[in-house]
C-alpha cells in the first residue's frame, strides 16, 4: 500500500500538472482557472437543458432515467477518451522502463497508473454530473442523502468506464502484439477516433425514425423503465441513480460494490496480462536495410537550406503520429468536415440541387463578390491556425530548441522555414475547399479566385501571429509530443482567436448596410493585405529576438 | 580556436553558475574541461555554442564573437551535445543530409565523407533506419558523424563517451586524436579521468563556476607529486578549492 501511495504521488507530480517546469505558480494556478472557467459555458448549457427537461420527466416518472441518461453521457465520455489515453499512460509513457526495473508488483504499477487516469477523468464527472445535480436541487425535493450520494457518485462513476478501457486495452495489448509500437498504435487510434466521431454525426443526422419511435414508447412506460437501457453498458448507473433520487441506501451499495468488484477484476486480470504486454512495447523498429548507392547519392545531392529545413519540418510532421493527426490530417478533413458533411447527412438530391440553384442565382448579383471576399477571408483565417503548425512550431520542438541555436543558419530563416511550412498548408486547405466548392456548389471560376486570394491573405496573416504567440511564450517542457500540440494553451487560444476572427468577418459581414458592403469588403482585404506584409516582415525579426532570449 | 574572456553567468538572478572565467583554447590541440557535476562544465559549453548568452564577457571561436557574429561564429564549430535523442523520427541518412545541408557542405565531399563516417562507426546498415529506432550509442554516433560531415574548425563535445561501446570510444577518440592533428581544436568535457589522461593535451578543471586549474596533466601532477593516481589529483583539487 505504501509503494502505491508513493508511486501515485510520484506520478501525479510528474505527469498531472500543465507546468513546463520553469513557469510561476502563479501562472499554474491560472492556467487551471482558465481551464475550469472553460467548462462552464458546457456545464452551463447542460444545466438549462436539465433545468428544461426534468419537469416533463417527472410528470412520466422518468426523473432517475435523465440522471442516469447524463450519468451515462459522463462514462461514455470517459469510456471514449480513456481508450486512447490509457496506452500513452500504461504501455508508452517513458516512465516504464524505470518503473518496470524497480520491485514493484503489476498491481502497484496498475493501481498507481489508474489512480492518476482517474483523476484527470474527474474533469467528465465534475463537469456533466455537478450541473445535473443543481437543475435537480431547482425541482425535487432533496433530502441529506441527496447531497451525500450525489458527490460520492461524482468521485465513484468513472471507476467503472475506466476500468472497462483498461481491460480493453491491457487484453488487447496482449493479444495483438502488432499494437505495441506506439507510432504505428497512435496512428491508427487517431484515425480510429476520427471515422468514429464522423460516424457518429452521420449516423445521429441519418437517425431511424422506428429507432425514435421505440425510445419514445419506452419513456412513455414510465418507472424509470429506460434505466435498463443504461444498465446494459454500465451497469451501476441504475443504481446510482435510484439511490441519489430515493435516498436508497442499499441501491448506492449495489452501485458502490459493483466499482469495487471491478477494479478488484481489473486488478486481477492485470497481474496476468500487464507485464506480459507492457515489456516490448517500443516506438519504433529498424528495417536494417543497407542503403543502395543510388539513394547513398540521391541524399548526398546539396540542398537549399530553407528548402532542407522545410523538409525536415514536414517529415517529422509527417512521421510523428500526433502531429500527422492534428496538423497534417486536419488540412484535409477540414474541408471534407465543413463542406461535404453536412449536406451528406441533412440535404437529398433534390434539396441539394435547389441549393445548387440558389448559389448559382447568387451569383447574378452585383454585390455578390463582396459576400465572396468576406467569406474567404473568414475561411482563410480557419485555414491558417487549423493544422496548427505555426501555432506550435517552437514548442514541438521541446528541449530540441537547444539544436536550433547552435545550427548555423539565422533564427529568422529558421522561423520563416517553419512559418511557411504552416502557410503553405493552409494553402493546401484553401486549395481544397475550392475544389468542393467547384464540385458541389458549382462557384464560378472568378468567385474562386476572388475567394482563393482573400482566404490567402489571412491564411497569412493568421499564421503570423500564431508563430509569435509561439514564439513568445513555446511549450518546451513535455515528455510527449501530444502535450506539444494538444495540451498546449499557446495552441488553443491561436486556434480559437482564429476561429473567433472567422466568426466575426463572416457573421460582421450581414450587418454591413448593402451600400457599403463592396467599399467594406475592399477596404477590409486591402487592410489584411497590408498588415499581412508588415506582420510577416515583423515576424522575422521578432523570431530573432525570441529565440536569443529562450 | 577559443578565447573565453571573463565570462560570467547568473541563474535566476542569484546563483553564479560560471564566475568570471577566462580560457584560450588553442588550435592542433584536444583539451578536457573535467569537473563535478554542477560545476558549471554544460553551461560554459552552451555559452561557446551559443544557447546562452554571457551575463558579462565575451567568447570568440576562431577570432569570431558568438553573440556578434553568431552565424559565422557557428559556421567555425560543431557540437556533439551530451542529449542524443534528436530528431527521432528522421532516418540517419536523412539527418546526415540536415546537417551537411545546414553546413553547406559540397555534394562530392559529403558523400564521401558520410561513406567514411558509416564505416568507421559500423553505421552502413542504420543509415536508412529512423534514428528512433537506434539504441543510445547508435543514436550518439549519429550526432558525431552530424558533426564531422562538416569536418569544422572546432570540435566542442559535451561528455561524448557516454553509452558508446568500447570499439566506439576507440573510435571516436582516434577521430578526436585526426582532428587534433590537423590542427584544429577539439574542447570536450568529461568525467572519465582516464579519458582526459590518456587523450588530452591540457585540461581544464572547473570547480563552483571558477576555473580552478590550466595546463597539462604532467604539470598537475608534478603540483601533487604525493597522490599516487590522477584520481586523488583530481579530489586534491576538489578539495583545496
Amino acid at each position: 500500500m505504501r509503494k502505491y501511495i508513493a508511486l501515485t504521488k510520484a506520478l501525479l507530480k510528474n505527469g498531472m500538472g500543465m507546468s513546463d517546469g520553469k513557469s510561476k505558480k502563479f501562472y499554474q494556478v491560472f492556467l487551471y482557472v482558465v481551464l475550469l472557467i472553460s467548462l462552464v459555458p458546457i456545464s452551463g448549457a447542460l444545466y438549462f437543458l436539465i433545468d428544461e427537461a426534468l419537469p416533463t420527466y417527472s410528470m412520466i416518472d422518468q426523473e432517475a432515467s435523465l440522471l442516469g441518461g447524463m450519468m451515462f453521457m459522463s462514462c461514455f465520455l470517459i469510456f471514449f477518451f480513456s481508450l486512447f489515453s490509457i496506452p500513452s499512460i500504461f504501455y508508452f509513457s517513458r516512465d516504464n522502463d524505470n518503473l518496470l526495473s524497480l520491485p514493484l508488483s503489476s498491481t502497484t504499477i496498475i493501481g498507481a497508473k489508474f489512480t492518476t487516469c482517474l483523476i484527470y477523468e474527474y474533469v467528465f464527472s465534475v463537469g456533466v454530473l455537478l450541473p445535473t445535480y443543481l437543475a435537480y436541487m431547482n425541482h425535487v425535493d432533496v433530502s441529506v442523502l441527496f447531497y451525500v450520494f450525489g458527490i460520492l457518485s461524482i468521485f465513484l462513476i468513472p471507476v467503472f468506464p475506466l476500468v472497462l478501457s483498461t481491460f480493453l486495452t491491457i487484453l488487447l495489448m496482449r493479444i495483438a502484439p502488432f499494437l505495441k509500437n506506439r507510432d504505428r498504435f497512435n496512428l491508427i487510434s487517431g484515425i480510429l477516433m476520427l471515422i468514429v466521431a464522423f460516424g457518429f454525426s452521420y449516423f445521429t443526422n441519418h437517425a431511424n425514425i422506428q429507432e425514435e419511435s421505440d425510445m419514445i414508447h419506452m419513456v412513455m412506460q414510465g418507472d424509470n423503465s429506460m434505466l435498463e437501457l443504461f444498465m446494459r453498458a454500465f451497469p451501476m448507473i441504475p443504481y446510482f441513480s435510484r439511490s441519489i433520487i430515493e435516498g436508497n441506501i442499499m441501491d448506492f451499495a449495489i452501485g458502490c460494490l459493483i466499482c469495487f468488484l471491478s477494479l478488484l477484476l481489473l486488478l486481477s486480470a492485470g497481474k496476468y496480462l500487464y507485464f506480459k504486454g507492457v515489456i516490448g512495447s517500443n516506438e519504433s523498429s529498424s528495417s536494417a536495410k543497407d542503403m543502395s548507392e543510388k539513394q547513398l547519392r540521391k541524399q548526398s545531392r546539396q540542398g537549399n537550406r530553407i528548402r532542407t529545413y522545410m523538409a525536415k519540418e514536414f517529415k517529422i510532421l509527417v512521421r510523428t503520429p500526433v502531429f500527422f493527426i492534428n496538423c497534417i490530417l486536419t488540412t484535409v478533413l477540414m474541408p471534407v468536415i465543413f463542406l461535404i458533411l453536412p449536406f451528406l447527412g441533412t440535404l437529398d438530391g433534390e434539396t441539394m440541387s435547389a441549393v445548387t440553384k440558389g448559389i448559382t442565382a447568387l451569383q447574378e448579383l452585383d454585390n455578390f463578390y463582396a459576400y465572396v471576399l468576406f467569406v474567404g477571408l473568414g475561411c482563410g483565417c480557419m485555414f491558417g491556425v487549423i493544422n496548427l503548425v505555426s501555432a506550435t512550431a517552437i514548442s514541438r520542438e521541446g528541449n530540441q530548441y537547444m539544436i536550433m541555436k547552435v545550427l548555423p543558419i539565422s533564427f529568422r530563416d529558421q522561423v520563416y522555414a517553419k512559418l511557411w511550412m504552416g502557410i503553405l498548408l493552409g494553402f493546401f486547405t484553401n486549395f481544397c475547399t475550392l475544389i468542393i466548392l467547384w464540385f458541389y456548389l458549382h462557384f464560378s471560376l472568378v468567385y474562386l479566385f476572388i475567394f482563393f486570394i482573400a482566404s490567402c491573405i489571412t491564411t497569412v496573416f493568421c499564421n503570423d501571429l500564431c508563430m509569435m504567440l509561439d514564439l513568445t511564450k513555446p511549450k518546451l517542457v513535455w515528455e510527449q509530443e501530444a502535450s506539444a500540440v494538444k495540451q498546449n494553451f499557446g495552441a488553443f487560444v491561436s486556434m480559437f482567436g482564429g476561429m473567433a476572427l472567422c466568426a466575426v468577418i463572416i457573421i460582421g459581414c450581414f450587418f454591413i448596410p448593402e451600400d457599403y458592403l463592396q467599399i467594406g469588403a475592399i477596404a477590409l482585404t486591402l487592410t489584411l493585405l497590408v498588415l499581412c506584409v508588415v506582420l510577416t516582415k515583423v515576424v522575422g525579426r521578432y523570431g530573432e529576438k525570441a529565440m536569443r532570449r529562450l | 580556436m577559443i578565447e573565453i574572456k571573463h565570462v560570467t553567468k547568473v541563474y535566476g538572478g542569484t546563483k553564479k553558475a560560471v564566475d568570471d572565467i577566462s580560457l584560450n583554447v588553442p588550435t592542433g590541440e584536444i583539451i578536457g574541461f573535467i569537473g563535478p557535476n554542477g560545476a558549471g562544465k554544460t553551461t560554459t559549453i552552451k555559452m561557446i555554442t551559443g544557447i546562452l548568452n554571457p551575463d558579462e564577457g565575451e567568447i570568440l571561436i576562431n577570432g569570431k564573437n558568438i553573440v556578434k557574429e553568431p552565424l559565422a561564429a557557428k559556421k567555425e564549430f560543431g557540437i556533439v551535445l551530451d542529449n542524443a535523442d534528436i530528431f527521432l523520427r528522421l532516418k540517419g541518412i536523412e539527418y546526415l543530409k540536415f546537417m551537411a545541408d545546414m553546413y553547406e557542405v559540397d555534394s562530392h565531399l559529403r558523400k564521401q565523407r558520410i561513406e567514411d563516417l558509416a564505416e568507421t562507426f559500423e553505421m552502413k546498415h542504420a543509415l536508412n533506419d529512423k534514428i528512433l529506432s537506434y539504441s543510445h550509442g547508435m543514436r550518439q554516433k549519429i550526432v558525431i558523424m552530424g558533426v564531422l560531415i562538416s569536418d569544422p574548425n572546432v570540435w566542442i563535445l559535451d561528455e561524448p563517451m557516454t553509452g558508446l561501446d568500447p570499439q566506439s570510444s576507440y573510435q571516436l577518440k582516434e577521430k578526436m586524436r585526426e582532428h587534433a592533428r590537423k590542427g584544429k581544436t577539439v574542447f570536450f568535457s568529461t568525467h572519465v579521468l582516464e579519458v582526459a589522461e590518456k587523450l588530452c593535451d591540457k585540461v581544464a578543471i572547473i570547480l563552483h563556476g571558477r576555473i580552478a586549474y590550466f595546463g597539462t596533466l604532467d604539470a598537475l601532477k608534478a603540483q601533487y607529486a604525493h597522490c599516487s593516481s590522477l584520481e586523488e589529483v583530481f579530489l586534491e583539487v576538489v578539495n583545496h578549492a
